[in-house]
């Protein structure tokens, strides 16, 4: 832990929350322009998060408090193990597994923390969220072990250089079957339509978010800011051949983003039993049919 | 004998003499300063002990019809695990030094210090005469502690007992095969000539007797419903013992003879493992599976955590069943970690039911308003359960997929994370509704735990934090005990660990997580001022008051069913199977006795009977 790892930190931790809102703020403009609205302006999610940070909250107990704090961290910890451009990780590794875990500390605090608030909203909608989570972790851990049995190495940041090359090499041309999986599952892990259980507006009073206001509220936006960031930068450095520059990173970023917000403003959401059913059906088996070809008949992969 | 060799003996022999002696007290707060005292004692003993080699070998005088000295000696695997277990221990005996008030009290300190002594017996045992008498001694003194007295949990005990009395037939029938052939009962002397026999299916036959007898004591599907009855009937500040401890013991013995057999006799292959331990391998990682999914729809906290621990004894197996070296270190230390989070998470549900005497979830609600300690516990606890960084139970989850990408085994390590995520289901299930949500009106004045267990709950929480951030403490000490045993050895520092497919940094991504941690504070503290709610009912609720419905806490808790919405993708899971199973096997036997018995009752029949029995096991011996 050096003065240096700290600048670099802070650093980071502000381009993810500023790449994070911005991306919050186009997905709304897309949306409207989508059902034919003008939509608020790109930087809208900024004002918002200031407006919030300035206002008195609400807090229930301790608890709350640290949970959301715990969710914030525990994501941009995540997002510092992932590597942006090059190969080059912010924190030198980026074990897979290491990513996938630290996540959950940020689903763990923000679920911890809503549910100390005592509205039974907020802890229908984590149910909800975690039953999902079974839904699309098991496709995307098949996509990624697959990936690992050809690559023989689980570091992020060597999976996202075996890409370099041209778009011929890229895990998306030879893992086919593996990406229209991963975009399923990323389509439920960002929590868009028709995975939307999680914050189901008008069924649950927005779920999770129920309870929060002012800073907590601002809390909870920067969490998915950078929960964006993170899940965005999965996929491109799993399948869209990671990035040489920083501004490559964030723009494939968006493609993958974009892609999402489009599904997400033309379909409706799926019953809860139903969207975890979809998932294992289709990205599940999808997934295993890449998993298997992979791994037993080493097609697919070159 | 030297002074080493009478402090080896007091390992095993003392705590035992210590628990008989106290029975003779009538005091029961004395009983359990004894067994406080004795574990230290143990604890202190066991750590003057380290580094040496020492063997004690005797006859029992008077015992001259058995047919073998006794004998213990320090091992390294064996030590490491005497060591881990005394530790453990420890926190648990200070913990149930708290637990055991006037009101609380059970009668089972001196079984428990005998029980102490076996399990350090187990460990040390040279020869396999003297491993099956402390095997024995330690199931029906764990009998008598799961039973204490109450009939329900004496039911859940004896089945208990029942199972791991037909492994340890299987055991026995194993070491009896083994001393035909080599004429002796010592330990590394038949390992090493199984590990050299020609005859590959008679390797295959005692190493599976063995692993049978393992599988029952480890709870290892088929035998995985123990657990769920004897952990949650047994007493509240043994289940950590029976949870961290005692499960363990099949998985040394697995370590103690069939890994180094299959390592000098590894026969067939599958993906680079050997067959038995392949479908060891898949049998563990069912286990795996079938404990997490009715975790998730138990209802009983101590229920929920003692299948949460089935769980976990099917990664330990899927990560031996890898036959690297990566997983069998993978395995040790997993069941090291497994030790302390379960041991905390179990210790924490004991002080709830010390301070509210509920075991149901849905009926608490919002203690760690209450009891900051326990909720602190217990949440380190089911983050290290959970396998997230930087607590202890990451290091050697991460160690356990390690193991199974070197191997490629995708399909195992596609079933080990679909268990994790599940884990993660459940876990935070009995968090929110314990320890979350809202504070019942009834358990408004319940006080935090008595100091002895907060003190021994913060101990654990240390330990926690420190193996999660220091990993070398543990996988040092593993990678050197491989070594001894001849199973290859790992690649680690004091914070790093180096797989197979990449490395972490566990001190890199600790502070990385509280540097994070820092900012959002300075964050949160830089934001508006915070006004603090005193009413927990007071939140949103579409403009309506729940109170003038006639709503109150308890009812507006959303605890009961918590995953109704998924329960109808989990119908294919076999419930209560197993346990049907046995009682259709129970049935059937009934069926045969009755129709023996209609055959031909002569007079006195109990006497015949006994007679029958003699003749049946002469005969028995006689074919065999």
């Amino acid at each position: 832990m050096s003065s240096k790892m700290i600048l670099d930190l802070f650093g980071m931790t502000f381009f993810y929350i500023v790449v994070g809102l911005t991306f919050m703020g186009l997905g709304r403009k897309i949306t409207a322009r989508l059902q034919r609205r003008v939509g608020p302006p790109w930087y809208q999610s900024f004002l918002d998060v200031f407006k919030c940070f300035s206002k008195t909250s609400i807090s229930h107990n301790y608890i709350m408090d640290l949970g959301l704090i715990m969710a914030l961290a525990g994501l941009i910890a995540t997002a510092y193990f992932m590597p942006v451009a090059k190969g080059w990780t912010p924190a030198g590794s980026s074990s897979i597994v290491v990513i996938l875990y630290l996540m959950t500390i940020g689903y763990l605090g923000m679920a911890m923390g809503v549910s100390a608030s005592g509205n039974p909203n907020a802890t229908i909608g984590i149910s909800r969220a975690l039953a999902l989570m079974f839904g699309y972790e098991i496709p995307f851990a098949m996509i990624i072990l697959a990936m690992i049995s050809v690559l023989g190495s689980s570091s992020l940041s060597d999976i996202a250089m075996s890409q370099a090359g041209g778009i011929q090499n890229w895990n998306i041309i030879r893992f086919p079957l593996g990406f229209l999986a991963a975009e399923i599952a990323f389509q439920a892990m960002i929590g868009e339509k028709p995975y939307d259980h999680m914050i189901a507006p008008a069924e649950i009073a927005s779920g999770p978010m129920v309870e929060l206001g002012g800073k907590f509220l601002g809390i909870a936006f920067l969490l998915h800011a950078v929960q964006l960031f993170v899940e965005t930068g999965l996929m491109v450095n799993l399948f869209l051949g990671g990035a040489s520059t920083w501004y490559e990173f964030v723009g494939k970023q968006f493609v993958v983003y974009f892609t999402s917000m489009v599904i997400n403003t033309v379909f409706a959401r799926y019953r809860i039993e139903q969207g975890i059913k979809h998932l294992w059906v289709w990205a599940g088996s999808f997934a295993a049919i890449q998993l298997v070809l992979t791994r037993y008949f080493d097609i697919f992969s070159r | 004998m030297t002074q080493e060799q009478y402090l080896l003996l007091s390992l095993v022999a003392g705590p035992v003499v210590m628990g008989l002696l106290s029975l003779l007290i009538p005091s029961k707060r004395a009983q359990w300063w004894i067994f406080f005292l004795t574990v230290f004692a143990a604890g202190a003993t066991a750590y003057t002990l380290k580094g040496s080699h020492v063997g004690v070998q005797f006859a029992l005088p008077y015992f001259w019809l058995l047919p073998s000295k006794i004998s213990f000696g320090i091992q390294p695997l064996g030590f490491f695990f005497v060591l881990i277990t005394l530790a453990a221990t420890m926190m648990f005996a200070l913990f149930s030094l708290g637990f055991n008030d006037r009101k609380h009290a059970t009668r089972v300190a001196p079984l428990w210090a005998m029980l102490v002594g076996a399990s350090n017996g187990i460990f040390l045992a040279r020869d396999w005469f003297t491993f099956f008498i402390v095997w024995e001694t330690m199931s029906w003194t764990s009998l008598l502690i799961i039973g204490h007295g109450k009939k329900r949990s004496f039911n859940a005990g004896v089945f208990y007992y029942v199972l791991s009395l037909a492994g340890t037939f299987l055991m026995l029938l194993a070491m009896w095969v083994l001393y035909k052939n080599t004429n002796t009962f010592d330990i590394n002397l038949t390992v090493t000539h199984l590990a050299n026999a020609e005859n590959h299916a008679y390797v295959i036959t005692v190493i599976t007797l063995f692993t049978i007898a393992f599988m029952a004591k480890s709870a290892i599907f088929p035998f995985q419903i123990w657990p769920a009855l004897a952990h949650a009937e047994a007493p509240d500040d043994f289940s950590p013992y029976l949870s961290g401890v005692m499960i363990k013991y099949g998985f040394y013995g697995l370590l103690l003879v069939v890994v180094p057999v299959l390592t000098g006799n590894p026969g067939a292959k599958i993906s680079g493992v050997p067959v038995s331990l392949y479908i060891l391998g898949w049998i563990s990682l069912i286990t795996a599976i079938l404990g997490t999914v009715v975790a998730i729809f138990t209802n009983d906290m101590k229920r929920l955590m003692a299948w949460s621990t089935v769980a976990n004894v099917g990664y330990i197996g899927t990560a031996l069943a890898t036959g690297s070296p990566l997983g069998y270190a993978a395995a040790l230390f997993h069941t090291a970690n497994h030790m302390i989070f379960k041991g905390a998470i179990f210790a924490s549900l004991a002080s709830v039911k010390f301070r509210t005497g509920e075991r149901e979830m849905h009926r608490l609600g919002g203690l760690a308003y209450r009891m900051p300690v326990t909720f602190f516990t217990f949440l380190l606890g089911i983050i290290a359960a959970a396998g997230i960084p930087p607590l202890s139970g990451f290091n050697s989850k991460w160690m356990i997929f390690q193991a199974l990408f070197q191997k490629k085994l995708v399909l195992q390590a596609t079933g080990l994370f679909f268990a994790s995520t599940g884990a993660f289901l459940y876990l935070f299930r009995a968090l929110h509704t314990v320890f979350l949500g809202q504070l019942p009106r009834r358990l408004r004045t319940v006080r935090e735990a008595p100091l002895p267990m907060s003190l021994a709950m913060i101990l654990m929480m240390i330990a926690m934090l420190g193996v999660g951030m220091f990993p070398g403490v543990m996988t040092l000490p593993i990678s050197r005990v491989m070594a001894a045993m001849g199973i290859g050895s790992i690649d680690v520092t004091a914070s790093v660990i180096n797989g197979a497919t990449s490395s972490i940094n566990t001190v890199l991504i600790g502070s990385v997580f509280g540097i994070a941690i820092f900012f959002v504070l300075v964050l949160y503290l830089i934001g508006g001022r915070t006004y603090r709610l005193r009413d927990d009912m007071d939140n949103y609720s579409a403009g309506e008051d729940p109170r003038e419905w006639g709503v109150f806490e308890a009812q507006y808790h959303y605890g009961y069913k918590f995953y109704q919405a998924i329960e109808p993708l989990f119908r294919w899971v076999p419930q209560t199977q197993p346990e049907e199973l046995y009682r259709t096997f129970n049935r059937a036997l009934h069926r045969f006795g009755s129709f023996i018995d209609g055959l031909w009752r002569p007079a006195g029949s109990l006497g015949w009977s006994i007679v029958f029995g003699i003749v049946f096991m002469i005969l028995f011996g006689v074919v065999l």
